[in-house]
């Protein structure tokens, strides 16, 4: 893999990811598109307008699932893939997702704590991981690392996580 | 989906076993553990998200938390009648409490369900591929019916009736 140096990795789309106890879907919004029918000029107005409010945003996709070998396919996009794959995210430009650490229903016992644990230690591993593979993808864990990350124009040190993120957190 | 200990859910979790969903609530909101966990939450500065909570325990967190809230993914009772979307008194409540609430563009949750005809066909379409009339969203439980052909056969039938295709929730 490339070293990139921070402003090259800057020119390029920030994202921010958050390893969260909860769920996400901007990425699930259909494309825009205009409608046929309505006069292009109104329309293209809009866009233009939705597309500079998108540019001039921080965009965060509060919830998103993550993508396990066993997640049913049913959670994956119609192309086979995570709703919030990388690609989709530079495409989209959607700066920073809350990957939600959630686990299935399952047995109030130690068995299905022990269970629960695993699931979401995989599911931690997994954000790790793509954020790891990813040059221009970083983890952030509070608001002022996530406008610092997603803010143009600062040469910010690109903050990659080589060690777990805080104690207590099981990384691979 | 599902009660835990912390907290009852807007999604009873169905039980295959007896073909009927879990007690609508099971703390009344909050149990002990989950007002602990608010608590604990708040000092460690996170961010507490009410999606998939019971009306009851959106409000008492909202109470409960000294921090604002947000929803990360909820929609309008009001405009779609489904048991994960957020009353008008949830909606306020996070308004005046400094939350925010992200609506999702997810087909199930945006149906609008107050048609008394649209009602009864989802009915209809839903007893009529043996899954219970008691739903979260028009959809849920297609993945209980066991045979492929009755389940596609569901989900056309109910992309016919709602308009609607999201499958996952």
């Amino acid at each position: 893999m490339t070293q990139k140096t921070g402003s090259e990795i800057y020119d390029k789309l920030k994202k921010a990811m958050l390893p969260a106890l909860g769920i996400l879907l901007a990425s699930c919004m259909p494309q825009q598109q205009a409608p046929q029918s309505v006069p292009s000029a109104s329309v293209e107005t809009q866009v233009e307008k939705a597309q500079r409010v998108h540019e001039d945003v921080l965009v965060l996709d509060a919830h998103a699932d993550i993508v396990l070998p066993e997640t049913s396919k049913t959670y994956l996009a119609s192309d086979g893939l995570s709703k919030v794959h990388p690609d989709k995210l530079r495409a989209g430009k959607v700066d920073a997702v809350v990957m939600a650490i959630a686990v299935d229903p399952g047995p109030r016992t130690k068995g299905g704590d022990a269970a629960a644990k695993a699931e979401a230690n995989a599911k931690l591993a997994k954000a790790l991981k793509i954020a790891n593979l990813n040059e221009d993808i970083v983890i952030e864990t509070d608001a002022t690392e996530i406008r610092a990350a997603t803010s143009t124009g600062k040469n910010r040190p690109h903050p990659r996580f080589s060690k777990c993120p805080s104690a207590g957190w099981q990384c691979q | 989906m599902g009660h835990n200990d912390f907290s009852d859910s807007s999604r009873p979790l169905y039980i295959a076993e007896k073909k009927d969903y879990e007690v609508a609530e099971e703390h009344g909101g909050l149990s002990e553990l989950g007002i602990t966990a608010i608590r604990r939450l708040n000092t460690l500065g996170a961010l507490i998200d009410i999606s998939q909570m019971s009306k009851a325990a959106t409000l008492q967190t909202i109470k409960l938390s000294d921090a604002p809230v947000i929803a990360s993914h909820s929609n309008v009772r009001a405009l779609s009648n489904v048991s994960r979307n957020l009353s008008d008194e949830e909606i306020d409540a996070i308004g005046k409490n400094g939350g925010v609430i992200h609506v999702a563009s997810f087909g199930a949750y945006l149906v609008d369900l107050s048609d008394p005809a649209l009602l009864t066909a989802i009915k209809k379409v839903r007893l009529g591929h043996d899954l219970p009339e008691a739903y979260s969203y028009p959809y849920e439980l297609y993945w209980e019916i066991p045979d492929l052909k009755k389940r596609t056969s569901f989900l056309m039938s109910m992309r016919a009736t709602t308009g609607q295709v999201r499958l996952t929730g």
